[in-house]
């Protein structure tokens, strides 16, 4: 394994920062901020919760619809298919 | 291991409690289920090219499974840095009532609580429902924190490994460690659906999204998101409405 596939570059990590831990992190540290003077249970937190939801189904999509590296190499109706036997198998 | 009894002489440190905390980890089954995603995280890392380094990053400062596939879906098929910072921020609004609620234990320092609020996340959040109540209540910031730094590594273990799987297996096996974070992730969320809205948003999402791809507009994650979240809103409304 090469110093690229362990270490990269130091660009990535910033976009990590810049566009992941900030992003996610601000949300604890605001809850922490606030503690118990919110209400958890508005109905601006259950809008942005469908969106969340949303948002994450839509990643799952890409990932089979658009599938990276090895993946890409298995056929469209084995990917779809697993996901659809899968979905039988668990909720059944 | 069953925890011992709350008033047991096994409570009687901070550093006892975060050692059950520790111990805990073996206790559950969703410790798998997280094996198995962060396996999956660190297969996805290596296959759209983020360094073993960046994967590691990702599991230690963004602690979220969703966020962390959102950012290396986002940014390894070209997507931008505020398309992804947008998308990772909208998912992780969730962990901010679970931090509110985490601080509604009376008498406890902000900065007792850091660690606690950093470790905060979906699987923690299920799992100090089941275990707090068996937890002395002056020993349960020592204890969530035992069981977050045994989850936390549980998933550096499991992105290493994963990064390597996916670096030297087959094609096709390297194909099946891929679809195990996002299978996870959709029987987790269709497992949590509570009520219509939830089912709504994750059916609209998955369908929704080949639809916006088509687009092309660079914020096709978001387009897809916003629309399917919105209208599973409608039918949360629309059913406390005629409730």
């Amino acid at each position: 394994m090469s110093y690229a596939q362990l270490i990269g570059d130091w660009q990535a990590l910033v976009v990590l920062f810049v566009a992941g831990v900030v992003p996610n992190q601000i949300w604890r540290m605001l809850g922490l901020w606030f503690g118990g003077g919110i209400d958890e249970g508005s109905e601006l937190l259950v809008w942005v919760r469908a969106i969340a939801t949303a948002i994450l189904a839509g990643v799952i999509a890409q990932i089979v619809v658009e599938p990276p590296g090895a993946l890409a190499s298995v056929p469209d109706t084995l990917r779809y298919g697993a996901v659809g036997a899968g979905l039988v198998v668990f909720l059944g | 291991v069953a925890l011992p009894p709350l008033d047991s002489p096994q409570w009687n440190s901070s550093w006892l409690a975060f050692g059950w905390g520790l111990r805990s980890v073996t206790q559950t089954i969703l410790t798998l289920v997280l094996f198995a995603t962060y396996l999956g995280i660190g297969a996805l890392a290596h296959d759209t090219h983020f360094s073993l380094l960046w994967a590691l990053c990702s599991t230690l400062f963004v602690w979220a499974g969703p966020a962390q596939i959102i950012l290396i879906s986002t940014l390894g098929t070209g997507g931008t840095v505020v398309q992804a910072a947008i998308a990772v921020t909208l998912s992780a609004i969730r962990l901010f009532p679970m931090v509110v609620a985490l601080m509604r234990t009376p008498t406890t320092k902000r900065r007792e609580l850091f660690f606690a609020a950093h470790l905060t996340a979906v699987t923690l959040w299920v799992e100090c429902h089941r275990f707090l109540p068996l937890v002395p209540r002056e020993r349960r910031i020592a204890f969530v924190n035992g069981l977050g730094f045994g989850l936390v590594s549980v998933c550096l273990t499991a992105n290493t490994v994963g990064y390597f799987l996916a670096a030297n297996l087959t094609q096709t096996l390297g194909a099946a460690i891929l679809m195990l974070t996002p299978l996870s992730f959709l029987f987790s969320t269709a497992r949590n659906s509570r009520e219509a809205a939830d089912v709504v948003a994750l059916a609209l999402g998955v369908l929704l999204y080949p639809l916006a791809a088509k687009m092309n507009s660079g914020v096709d994650i978001l387009v897809s998101g916003l629309a399917a979240g919105t209208i599973a809103y409608g039918v949360h409304w629309w059913r406390e409405v005629r409730a």
